[in-house]
């Protein structure tokens, strides 16, 4: 009793709000100032509105790649001396992502070296190709080749994973595989490619730029009009990628790997990120296999224990997010049963809806998560991607609370609602992976 | 003075025309050009870590509180210093019982746990390593505060070690060391720590076990070794995040203040000898299109004088983006998405080891880049340069270990487990500060010596590539390691 008041009370509480300052240059940039000076840090936090999702047929990998060469140098940023400058005036945080939807650059700096990092990015936002050479597109190519190897084809099941995500999204939509791309697909980018890329969207009226951290708000506008304001916008990119087609029929795929275990993937397209279904799937995915009290876990792992771990995620993408249910089977578990026993339990979640305790324990722990999160300024859950991600998705850098609303909003019955309707046997995608020398998979 | 006054005036009745020789154009100005000045610093912020307040539970755990932060939210971490050494010969134990922890208490079972802990907005977490055994709460403040803490307590205090949970567990743990024999840096780790210490030493063997070792641990074995060694002698608190002192004791005391004060301490462990030579061993991971280097040696313990300056060494040397190791084999030769190599800090001493996976054609190469560039590195005297940026690089990215309650109280964790000072962190800038070029070359130069480095690969045993010649040929992976000349066996998988 005691403890579910607690989690009452604190799902009661108010959202927490991240105090921001938005504003636009005249060339498009969109600028996000967000203060808090509790350590001389500040992070800058570069969100480009590209990703994977927006290649074109036979340029998977395109943005990705184009995010490595961002680091490479631009014409006052000598080659290669991005990260050591950085490194050298005590950054705690540098990194960039690709992901389907959006390009990420963020560094966190001592907050007395702010007009160093709006250097560094302006720089390669204005002047990067300045410098682009074939040698360093090479380069470039034969590192990226190298985290293909280490984080696609080196894992256990990496290889399993590009070919679920290319069912899930058949050619030639830009979702399909991984965001890293083929080899062959980054073997035939050309120079040409690649600065018709940056010409087309690494543009300041396609760019948003978080500040979050100890600066003066004054001297930072300033600054940010010196260095990103004479950088000339360029012609709105045009968006062709569509909705995902929604799946019509089962797709199936055996596959084998140098793996020990058994792995089952099941996938749906689902509802994209922020459209109705998109909360109520997420917190299905929860309360399915986030932690030791959540279902496929007790029946699983736990009572039947034929799983040796078990995951549910909703990965929440513009064109269509993906709902997906994944079991690592005990040693020479048949992925059939597998597969039996896990549908079992999201089918009972299909017509039954979950307890009100089950969806306030996902939720509070969900919500707790993201407050952590926000205790960083720069970082992957930090207060600045925030900010970004919801520019990004819904154009309110402060949404945080309406998204904790929504989530509020969520009923047992909704759960339930979404999951039946999406959540199919008609239209999923199951992969298998069994231990067997590698294969590039089966036939469909 | 009158002079200026004049030509002013003559300037200002110039006739406003157009001058009648006309003045070449000026080049065209580069409304940019500026940019090519890299922009100073501005003045830095006076900031020092924050030191951690120290009192200690009645009955004698001492407890470090770094206070901090605006958010309702605490980190905390109970702290045991039971690890691999308590072991004896029943390699995985200490990391099993402790596992075993959040499968069930006398009132509780392991989903309720799970279930309340999501419940209160909370995550526990039990995290068993070489030398300590951790248990981390991170917890909301306000009214979820007590019921988290109560249970942590439950989770630490009264565990039920029931049979069949055991079982489970067991079997859990087993097929866990199994699945991560598909994993090349798993196997390379496990031979690394076998040859450098032996696979009868307590350390030659992963914190989690063998496959034989946990299959032969009774439920018997676990709570002998808990009755043992999990009473409050063994145990330290930290705790970060917006709370003060006054506030927190009580909640500590009455939760942890009655533990009882058992006799074990820590077990004495035999120090590894560096290698007397240069010796590489490979061990075939089928399939992998990568292999992963393991290279290393016996470098010295947390605690010694000689700490800072072979940190300031091995982070030249491998310890960041630009650091020598990094630039070689991902920039230079672009074999490698990344190499950087540590220390893995312990007690008495600890280990210094260079990681990285690389392409496998480039195996061997790759083997030799890296003991040549131990060899380049050692006894180097540092350029100012360098000494400056690996400084900055170390001094001033420290107020990050400080954004988040749960680095904060994880940065605090060495000093109840090497006995440093509350005040580690505010002093760390002057260690490192303090360090010359001349004592970094020194540390760097027994360290990084080629002829004591030990060599572990795991990589497919030959990959094809293509020839040069539009056909394809075969790299034998060990019989290149072998051409290198250096001692070489190959091991079977562990």
């Amino acid at each position: 009793m005691l403890l579910a008041l607690a989690g009452l009370a604190l799902a009661a509480d108010p959202a927490p709000s991240i105090p921001f300052e938005k504003y636009t240059l005249p060339n498009g940039l969109e600028v996000v100032l967000s203060h808090d000076a509790r350590l001389p840090l500040v992070a800058v936090d570069i969100w480009y509105h590209v990703g994977a999702g927006y290649e074109l047929p036979g340029r998977s990998g395109f943005a990705h790649l184009f995010e490595h060469i961002m680091f490479q140098g631009s014409r006052n940023v000598p080659e290669d001396q991005f990260f050591p400058i950085l490194e050298g005036v005590g950054a705690p945080f540098v990194n960039g992502t690709t992901d389907f939807d959006r390009t990420n650059y963020l560094e966190t700096v001592p907050s007395n070296q702010l007009e160093l990092a709006l250097w560094l990015e302006s720089d390669r936002m204005g002047f990067l190709l300045d410098t682009l050479t074939q040698e360093r597109l090479d380069n470039q190519k034969a590192v990226v080749r190298k985290e293909r190897q280490q984080s696609t084809e080196n894992v256990p099941y990496g290889v399993a994973e590009e070919q679920f995500f290319k069912l899930l999204f058949p050619a030639p939509h830009p979702y399909n595989g991984v965001v890293i791309g083929s080899h062959q697909d980054l073997e035939a980018a050309t120079l040409d490619d690649v600065k018709a890329f940056f010409r087309t969207w690494y543009l300041p009226n396609n760019a948003t730029l978080v500040i979050c951290g100890d600066f003066e708000a004054q001297s930072t506008k300033a600054l940010v009009e010196k260095y990103f304001g004479s950088i000339p916008s360029g012609a709105e990119p045009i968006i062709t990628t569509q909705l995902a087609p929604p799946i019509s029929s089962e797709k199936r795929l055996s596959t084998t790997d140098d793996v020990e275990l058994p792995k089952l993937y099941m996938g749906w397209v689902s509802a994209p990120a922020f459209k109705p279904g998109d909360a109520e799937l997420q917190l299905a995915a929860s309360i399915l296999a986030d932690g030791k009290s959540s279902r496929l876990h007790r029946e699983l792992v736990e009572k039947k224990q034929i799983a040796q771990s078990v995951k549910a995620y909703q990965y929440p993408l513009t064109f269509g997010s993906v709902f997906v249910v994944e079991v690592i089977g005990k040693k020479d578990m048949a992925p059939a049963r597998l597969e039996a026993e896990a549908w079992a339990v999201v089918e009972a979640m299909r017509k039954t809806p979950p307890t009100q305790d089950e969806l306030s324990r996902a939720w509070t722990q969900t919500k707790a998560r993201v407050l952590r999160g926000l205790e960083e300024l720069g970082g992957f859950s930090g207060k600045a991607d925030v900010l970004n991600y919801y520019n990004h998705h819904v154009g309110d850098p402060g949404y945080l609370a309406a998204d904790f609303a929504r989530y509020d909003a969520v009923t047992p019955e909704a759960v339930t609602k979404a999951l039946s309707e999406a959540i199919r046997p008609d239209n999923r995608v199951v992969v298998d992976v069994v231990p067997a020398p590698k294969t590039e998979g089966g036939a469909q | 003075m009158i002079r200026l006054v004049l030509l002013a005036t003559l300037a200002a009745c110039a006739p406003k025309t157009a001058p009648v020789v006309a003045e070449p154009p000026p080049p065209p100005v580069d409304p940019e050009a500026w940019r090519a000045n890299r922009p100073a610093a501005a003045p830095a912020k006076a900031w020092t870590a924050p030191v951690a307040t120290q009192f200690t539970l009645s009955n004698g755990i001492p407890v470090y509180l770094v206070k901090q932060g605006d958010l309702p939210l605490l980190s905390v971490r109970l702290i045991m210093k039971v690890g691999r050494d308590a072991n004896g010969d029943k390699a995985g134990l200490a990391a099993l019982a402790a596992n075993m922890l959040d499968e069930g208490t006398k009132t509780r079972d392991g989903a309720k746990i799970a279930a309340d802990a999501a419940m209160l907005g909370a995550d526990l977490a039990v995290s068993p390593s070489a030398e300590s055994t951790t248990l981390t709460l991170d917890a909301l403040t306000g009214d979820p505060l007590s019921p988290s803490l109560d249970l942590l307590a439950d989770v630490a205090l009264n565990p039920r070690f029931d049979k069949k949970d055991f079982a489970r567990v067991v079997d859990e743990v087993v097929t866990g060391i199994v699945a991560a024999r598909a994993e090349p840096r798993d196997v390379a780790q496990r031979t690394f720590l076998a040859q450098m210490y032996g696979s009868k030493h307590p350390y030659g063997v992963p914190t989690v076990g063998t496959e034989a070792s946990v299959k032969a641990l009774k439920l018997a074995d676990v709570t002998r070794h808990y009755a043992d060694q999990w009473h409050a002698g063994n145990a330290a608190l930290v705790v970060a995040g917006n709370i003060d002192e006054a506030t927190l004791k009580p909640l500590l005391e009455s939760r942890f203040g009655k533990w009882k004060v058992g006799k074990a301490g820590r077990s004495a462990v035999t120090a590894p000898s560096a290698p007397l030579k240069t010796r590489v061993v490979f061990v075939e991971q089928p399939g992998a299109v990568q292999s992963v280097i393991n290279a290393g040696t016996v470098a010295p313990s947390r605690t010694t004088a000689d700490y800072w300056p072979a940190s300031v060494a091995i982070t030249l040397f491998g310890g960041m983006f630009s650091s020598r190791l990094n630039m070689n084999l991902r920039e230079e030769h672009g074999w490698s998405y990344g190499a950087y190599a540590g220390f893995a800090d312990a007690r008495d001493y600890s280990l210094l080891v260079a990681r990285s996976s690389v392409q496998a054609d480039k195996t061997a190469p790759a083997v030799a880049e890296v003991l040549k560039e131990m060899g380049a590195q050692a006894g180097r005297v540092p350029s100012p340069e360098e000494m400056t940026l690996v400084r900055d690089y170390l001094v001033k990215s420290l107020p990050g270990n400080f954004e988040t309650n749960a680095s904060a109280s994880g940065t605090f964790v060495n000093l109840p487990l090497y006995g440093l000072p509350g005040d580690e962190w505010a002093k760390c800038g002057e260690r490192v500060t303090s360090v010359t070029a001349e004592q970094a070359a020194l540390a760097g130069k027994s360290l990084l010596d080629p002829a004591k480095t030990l060599v572990v690969v795991a990589g497919p045993r030959s990959i094809e590539v293509d020839d040069g010649k539009g056909g394809k040929t075969k790299v034998d992976v060990p019989g290149e390691l072998k051409a290198l000349g250096y001692e070489f066996v190959e091991l079977p998988r562990p």
